[in-house]
């Protein structure tokens, strides 16, 4: 080992003071060459240093200085729990708006027609993609795609049937409502913690 | 002894004492760190102050799948950052280097630098690393705190954390052996 690989490894080791476990090679090195010891001690001492710096004195009246800058932000009930009322529903009002607005776009929505719309544009992307000479993966993917989406209607027939076709598609319209003011509840929750965090890390 | 989550739950619920408390149990770490990142003892004691207050205004963020100590220590992390930055003194030029030149010599007496000695001359020189070398630096080796807790103080990849460390490390070695005679530290 020479010398330079060995000072790299010296300073990548992860250990803080008394706990340097140098592998083998290392320690043959170290025990032969004296400039590299040399380096490993300088090391260690600088190391030690810096873990056993001692805890410095602190300012006089640290914690009543605090607790008197507390005390308007205390006399103002500014600490909450970790749930929020007031968030909870603004969240909630606004998935419902949006929900709703969901909702009253796509409830003409003719899945028949969809899929036909979409079986139409898949088989011309299939079309497109032989004429290209797309890998069979590819086209088999797609022709699978298409089978899934020529089985909804299938299922929707099964629910009329089983559930009576006009209490349907209310109770469906309903559930769709609920399950997307939770989504959207969902999302934004996520979004407003992201966004959080990417102010953090941007100041 | 209240544990820390039990010291939250009586804060929220406005107990002025339980968060009285959590400042004595964490202010002595909290003004250590502010110290050694920030480099003054007037800038570290309105960085420790600013730490708690933040903190309490933020305890309705705070979701207990973190520990309160990996919270502290990040909104430690931050104010100190945002305190150079207000300061001027954490431009994007700076944050590479400053130069070791700028380093006052100081000539060592007599063969061997007493501990001491060598930890003042540290702590001069940690001052002059890149704030994110710095903080890497201080929280591993000052408050010897694990890379997994670092990670989540300071959110980067563990892989980066590790990177500024090793770096740290090595410029720390290197601007102290421009002003320190390399047989000198050699004990």
């Amino acid at each position: 080992m020479n010398c330079k690989k060995f000072r790299l490894q010296i300073d990548g080791l992860e250990g803080r003071q008394n706990a340097w476990q140098l592998p083998s090679g290392l320690q043959a090195h170290l025990d032969a060459c004296p400039a590299c010891r040399a380096h490993f001690q300088i090391q260690q001492r600088l190391l030690a240093a810096l873990d056993n710096d001692p805890a410095p004195a602190l300012p006089p009246d640290f914690t009543a200085k605090i607790l008197v800058r507390l005390e308007p932000m205390a006399a103002s009930g500014r600490v909450k729990s970790g749930f929020s009322w007031r968030r909870a529903a603004f969240y909630s009002g606004c998935a419902f708006l949006i929900a709703t607005a969901l909702w009253l776009g796509f409830r003409n929505f003719d899945l028949n027609t969809a899929q036909q719309h979409l079986a139409q544009w898949l088989d011309s992307i299939q079309a497109g993609l032989a004429a290209v000479g797309a890998t069979e993966f590819v086209q088999t993917s797609l022709r699978l795609l298409a089978k899934i989406f020529s089985f909804l209607p299938t299922t929707g027939d099964f629910l009329e049937r089983s559930f009576g076709k006009e209490t349907l598609p209310q109770a469906f319209n309903l559930i769709m409502i609920l399950l997307l003011t939770y989504l959207v509840a969902k999302a934004s929750v996520l979004i407003e913690s992201w966004v959080r965090q990417v102010s953090r890390r941007s100041s | 002894m209240n544990t820390d989550n039990e010291l939250l739950a009586r804060t929220r619920a406005g107990d002025h004492q339980a968060f009285a408390e959590l400042i004595d149990r964490y202010k002595a770490r909290i003004f250590h760190t502010t110290l050694r990142i920030l480099g003054n003892r007037e800038d570290a004691e309105e960085a420790g102050q600013d730490t708690f207050l933040r903190a309490y205004r933020g305890l309705e963020s705070f979701r207990e799948e973190a520990t309160f100590s990996t919270w502290i220590y990040r909104i430690c992390v931050n104010t100190c950052l945002n305190l150079l930055e207000s300061r001027k003194r954490f431009k994007a030029q700076k944050i590479e280097s400053t130069p070791a030149a700028e380093l006052p010599y100081i000539e060592s007496p007599e063969l061997g630098f007493a501990d001491e000695d060598l930890r003042e001359r540290i702590l001069a020189v940690i001052e002059t690393l890149p704030v994110k070398y710095r903080t890497v630096l201080v929280l591993f080796h000052v408050q010897h705190l694990a890379y997994q807790e670092i990670v989540e103080i300071v959110q980067l990849p563990m892989s980066s954390v590790k990177t500024h460390l090793f770096r740290a490390r090595a410029m720390l070695r290197e601007r102290l052996l421009d002003k320190i005679p390399h047989e000198e530290l050699v004990a």
